[in-house]
């Protein structure tokens, strides 16, 4: 089922590539009906997945595998564990939505005499993001989570690059750049692991063996591995002094492109840390918690400043992001379980509640072609039930108790309490920014009269949200309320892997010291008995 | 002097000073054909250097390898000017400094 | 006692069937009244799936028994997928050509490339009206003559297999008769490539008056028993750097690159793709052979050589790729720095503190990667031999720059993905054969504790990725949109397809059953003598 899910969108790649290519003025419905069908497929089976999946199993369960390689270490298989399961379901989800909205954009384009542009390679990009996303969240495999990671690129280039906005040459080129200069160090750090492990038969599968053969290798070593991984991963989160991919990658990419960027891909960063660099490298992680937990609460009030400067929504909502994930990096490097529960589910919040706004940013934007703030206004009067659900998307968004994005900082807060309470007043203060930018958005472009922009837009074509578009957004709302309501049905699932691996890390953390003071003490009656010698 | 009482050096020095002159010859010489015989002049002090270890070592294999290199040497030179004729058809020179088509 | 005993027939069998094809073409073409081309290509497909088929199932004893008569009972000719655990070995020709696992392997990777690019080449002769049957016989010969290379024994073997494949290749490489360049770039690889030869028979004399011996297995006896004679080491030494400067001209490492980017540009696009592919992955096999049956001699200084050589070779591909217009002549810089990444290995064998299990590991890896790598320019001199064809205007020869593939996904969407893919792989981008290549190259050197040149390595892969993700952005990237030309589906012939398409799919899949072949690599290695 689980290879089912994860295949079935590059199948419909190879269907699609068998088909003739038309030029016509209307988006082709086959081409939308073949992806549509893939993505359900694997929607479908990850829900069957998830009726299988077990809340008290701590370890990968539901493996599936295919090609195993004793010989390099890189086994093709497939698994899902409470910390990829969420994300996972997340993603089979999003993916439908972002296909079918992408659709209804191009009929919306089309009605404006704007021509479908090579839709063949469209959808096939947006099919092979779909199975890279899906891989990297199923891998077992280090190798095999960095071939699907590196995969992720090429869709995302090409969605970017072709399909994106004026200045699309140069985001695309800093996107590349960028994403792929982090993961060079991430191969790097995989491959390296070989090199040091002394009993030579390690496999590159993610097990308990690894990370204990890890904690046995040399102390400089853990620390150049550590960094390997993780410059890969905040590259791709963004913290902040890497995040200025970000906003430029989210302004150029089409509305689809920005729904996925923000709804999964982030999140490959930030679950790369939690499944990689905290287990791996307890002992590493835990010197560098106070540096990274700075790292996040400046991104967090950085990301939320620039956020209330910026004219343009689509980037105000991109420095949104960086201001959000800052939180998901104080959570996770909080080192206890509630800080880093709530970072998993704000990773998810993250994901439904960014989504969700680009989603509506690219709906208004496909009518009026800006996105300049100053242009809007009185948007409520015009498009009612658009106001409404952009208020709702908002207001998770700055994480108003009942939606999920409160239960996701309130836990974080907790969390970073608990270690850092200093770091923590200052977080706080990025609530407050939140709101503010945030709801000052939401002033300017709906309250007030309507702009004069808005109104010649209006002879031309309808403001007002169509039915198609008014369902993509319902499963979103459902998502927000649900969770905000019942986060436990989330937390539930992660719970166990939480656990074990904060306990796993302890371990190791005592091994240590034991292992170090037993060698002090030996130094120590090796010194005495030179002494008495003497 | 008997040709058995000649120490292995000199032909050795001879050898490598004929290869010497041939490599000389392909690098300073302009007319392709000239660069050939150059190529020509490597091979066949080689040959010399075979024939000495040969009788040196009491063996035949280096007697019978210059057998080989002369017959390879007739297939390129056969090759080899064919090759020239079909450049002096195409660029009417058989200089090597002219042929320059390419750059970069 | 007869001249010819039917261990060396078996011992020579593919190889025999390419020349015999050759032959049969030769006879055809001077008898028949109405001879066509077409036939010649129908000839020597035959003739190279037979001893492709041959090379992968080997032959078993009761096959051989039914063609040779009971004179080849009790042999067995191995091939890659059955027999590579059985050790067997055939020294023919008084032990101046062996079949053995490593040379069958190389045997193996060598037919199957030559079958891939015959496949191209009708379709790209017929569009130049240069069809001639002859064509074929130069290709034949040559295929025949790198197995006479890879399965040599014999210094002199070494020689005249290289010469047989290097003299239809000069011809090959001017085959474009009544164009310039084609016919500067067929002069200067005549030149040089004579030039090298003759390198690397001044070495085999020395070597010969070192060690007494050409056999190769006879020289590495004497190493490993009562050794060079100390006055004799250093005519030894120079003798084996004077052989591996002769081969390493083919390998086209760093000093010795000159020829590469002008002939790999003036010779027929299809022609280049031999050269690339075929020469390489059978010079790169020789080099290694030489290093580990003749290397233990030559001490740390000249391993020191070798690595220094390896990183410019490296540096200088990957810097000088960087700044080329020509496509062609971009991928021909950049076989030097892949020549240099194949280069890290050959130190493996003489410097290795873990012994001799590494060894194989290193000589599995190189198998890997060179033949990784051949089925890559393959494909991409292949695709570009098609492009030039689709491009030219009033049948001048045209060389495709980085502006011709502008929007090339529109008009040629095959073509495109294609040359992205081979690009890709050369970049090492997961999960094409390229990456594993890379990442067995990398395992290697990291358990051997050669850190340096994995990092080299890696720094030039990431320079490399540059030039290479330019290709594909070039491909796929419309900066200026509506330059819509007419659309031209890519090959326009059934066997091009069949080629690109299976050099495609392998491209994709053979990083995944690396284990596989990679294994049976390994295995090869360890029965080298």
């Amino acid at each position: 089922m689980l290879t089912l899910s994860i295949i079935a969108p590059l199948l419909a790649v190879v269907i699609i590539s068998l088909l003739p290519s038309s030029q016509k003025d209307k988006p082709n419905k086959l081409l939308m009906y073949i992806s549509m069908a893939a993505s359900i497929i694997s929607m479908i089976a990850s829900f069957v997945i998830a009726g299988q999946f077990s809340l008290e199993n701590e370890n990968f369960q539901l493996t599936e595998t295919w090609f195993l390689s004793s010989l390099s270490g890189i086994n093709w298989s497939f698994a899902l564990d409470g910390l990829s399961f969420g994300l996972y379901i997340l993603t089979a989800v999003l993916f439908p939505l972002g296909i079918y909205y992408s659709y209804v954009s191009l009929e919306i384009r089309s009605k404006q005499n704007e021509k479908p542009h090579r839709e063949k390679l469209f959808w096939s990009s947006l099919l092979i993001l779909e199975t890279s996303v899906l891989g990297v969240f199923a891998a077992q495999n280090l190798i095999v989570f960095y071939v699907f990671w590196e995969l992720m690129l090429v869709p995302m280039v090409l969605l970017i690059g072709i399909w994106g906005g004026k200045n699309r040459k140069y985001a695309t080129i800093k996107f590349f750049i960028y994403t792929f200069g982090g993961s060079v160090f991430l191969i790097f750090g995989i491959i390296a692991i070989l090199f040091f492990n002394t009993d030579g038969k390690l496999s590159f599968d993610i097990t308990d063996n690894l990370i204990m053969s890890l904690n046995n290798f040399p102390k400089h070593i853990k620390h150049y591995l550590f960094w390997a991984f993780i410059i890969s991963f905040i590259i791709k989160i963004p913290a902040f002094p890497v995040h200025t991919w970000l906003p430029h990658a989210h302004t150029e990419a089409p509305t689809v492109g920005s729904v996925i960027l923000a709804g999964v891909l982030l999140k490959m960063g930030t679950y790369g840390i939690m499944r990689f660099s905290l287990p791996f490298f307890p002992m590493v992680s835990k010197i560098y918690t106070n540096f990274f937990m700075l790292i996040g609460v400046i991104g967090i009030i950085y990301g939320a400043w620039l956020a209330w400067a910026q004219t343009d929504v689509k980037k105000l909502v991109a420095y949104s992001s960086v201001s959000h994930m800052g939180y998901i990096i104080l959570g996770m490097f909080s080192g206890n379980i509630i800080g880093l529960s709530g970072a998993y589910m704000q990773m998810i919040n993250h994901g439904i509640s960014t989504g969700l706004l680009f989603l509506l940013v690219g709906i208004i934007y496909d009518r009026t072609h800006t996105r300049e703030i100053d242009n809007y206004g009185g948007l409520a009067k015009l498009s009612p039930v658009y106001a409404i659900i952009f208020m709702i998307a908002t207001l998770s968004s700055v994480g108003l108790p009942g939606t999920n994005g409160f239960v996701g900082e309130f836990l974080i807060l907790i969390g970073t309490f608990l270690t850092s309470p200093i770091i923590t007043v200052f977080a706080v203060t990025g609530v407050i920014f939140g709101a503010v930018y945030m709801l000052h958005l939401y002033k300017q472009v709906f309250w007030g009269k309507p702009s004069e922009a808005l109104l010649k837009v209006k002879e031309k074509i309808s403001l007002n949200i169509t039915f198609k578009e008014a369902i993509i957004t319902v499963p979103f709302v459902i998502m927000i309320f649900w969770l905000g309501i019942k986060p436990g049905l989330l937390l539930d699932t992660t719970k166990a892997v939480l656990q074990k691996n904060i306990s796993q890390s302890q371990n190791i953390q005592t091994n240590m010291n034991i292992g170090e003071n037993i060698k002090a003490v030996d130094k120590k009656e090796n010194i005495e008995k030179s002494g008495e010698g003497s | 002097m008997i040709i058995s009482e000649i120490p292995m050096s000199y032909v050795l020095i001879l050898t490598l000073l004929i290869f010497s002159i041939g490599i000389v010859g392909v690098l300073t010489r302009k007319n392709i054909i000239v660069i050939f015989m150059s190529v020509e002049l490597m091979l066949n002090s080689v040959n010399l250097l075979f024939v000495g270890y040969a009788r040196m070592w009491k063996n035949l294999e280096g007697e019978m390898a210059v057998f080989f290199v002369m017959a390879v040497a007739a297939a390129e030179a056969a090759v080899g000017l064919a090759l020239v004729i079909s450049i002096f058809r195409t660029f009417h020179t058989v200089d090597i400094t002219k042929i320059r088509e390419m750059k970069g | 006692m007869s001249f010819f005993q039917v261990t060396d027939i078996i011992a020579i069998f593919p190889h025999l069937i390419l020349v015999s094809g050759a032959l049969i073409i030769l006879i055809l073409q001077i008898s028949l009244p109405r001879y066509r081309t077409e036939s010649a290509f129908i000839i020597s497909i035959i003739a190279v799936t037979i001893s492709t088929l041959i090379s992968i199932f080997g032959l078993s004893s009761e096959a051989l028994v039914s063609i040779f008569g009971q004179g080849a009972s009790g042999l067995t000719y191995s091939g890659f997928l059955i027999g590579f655990d059985k050790l067997s070995k055939i020294s023919a020709f008084s032990g101046h050509t062996i079949w053995n696992a490593y040379s069958g392997l190389y045997v193996f990777g060598i037919l199957s490339c030559l079958l891939l690019t015959l496949l191209f080449t009708p379709k790209i002769l017929k569009d130049i009206n240069l069809n001639l049957s002859e064509a074929y016989q130069m290709i034949l010969y040559t295929g025949a003559g790198l197995l006479f290379f890879v399965t040599a024994n014999n210094l002199i073997m070494i020689f005249i297999g290289l010469e047989l494949a290097s003299l239809p290749l000069f011809v090959l490489a001017a085959w474009d008769r009544k164009n310039k360049s084609a016919n500067e770039a067929g002069m200067k690889y005549f030149l040089l490539g004579v030039f090298s030869v003759a390198f690397l028979l001044l070495g085999s004399a020395l070597l010969y008056g070192a060690s007494g011996s050409m056999n190769l297995l006879d020289i590495n006896g004497l190493i490993e028993g009562t050794g060079i004679s100390t006055d004799m080491k250093r005519l030894y030494s120079a003798g084996l750097i004077l052989v591996l400067v002769g081969i390493g001209f083919k390998v086209a490492l760093f000093p010795f690159h000159g020829w590469v980017a002008d002939v790999y540009e003036g010779s027929l696009t299809i022609v280049t793709a031999f050269m690339a592919g075929l020469v390489k992955i059978a010079s790169v096999s020789v080099f290694y052979k030489l290093m580990i049956l003749l290397g233990k001699p030559m001490g740390e200084p000249i391993m020191l050589t070798i690595i220094i050589l390896s990183v410019l070779s490296m540096f200088y591909g990957n810097f000088t790729a960087l700044v080329q217009t020509n496509i062609k002549r971009m991928f021909a810089f950049s076989s030097i720095s892949h020549a240099g990444y194949m280069a890290a290995l050959f130190v493996i064998p003489n410097t290795s503190r873990t012994g001799y299990l590494i060894h194989a590991e290193a000589s599995g890896s190189l198998f890997f990667y060179a033949w990784g790598y051949a089925l890559g320019s393959i494909l991409v001199f292949g695709v570009i031999a098609y492009l030039e064809n689709i491009t030219k205007k009033n049948n001048d020869r045209v060389q495709i720059t980085f502006e011709d593939l502008k929007g090339l996904s529109k008009r040629n969407p095959i073509s495109a993905f294609l040359l992205s893919m081979g690009s890709l792989s050369f970049a090492g981008i997961p999960p094409l054969v390229g990456f594993y290549g890379k990442f067995y190259l990398l395992r290697v050197l990291f358990k051997e504790n050669e850190i340096f040149l994995a990092l080299m390595v890696t720094i030039n892969s990431l320079i490399g990725v540059y030039y290479y993700a330019r290709v594909v952005f070039n491909c796929y990237w419309d900066f200026e949109d509506e330059k819509s030309e007419e659309k031209s589906f890519a090959f326009k012939s059934v066997s091009a397809w069949i080629s690109g398409i299976s050099l495609g799919i392998l491209i994709l899949i053979i990083g995944i059953f690396s284990d596989f072949i990679v294994e049976r690599a390994m295995f090869a290695s360890l029965n080298f003598r």
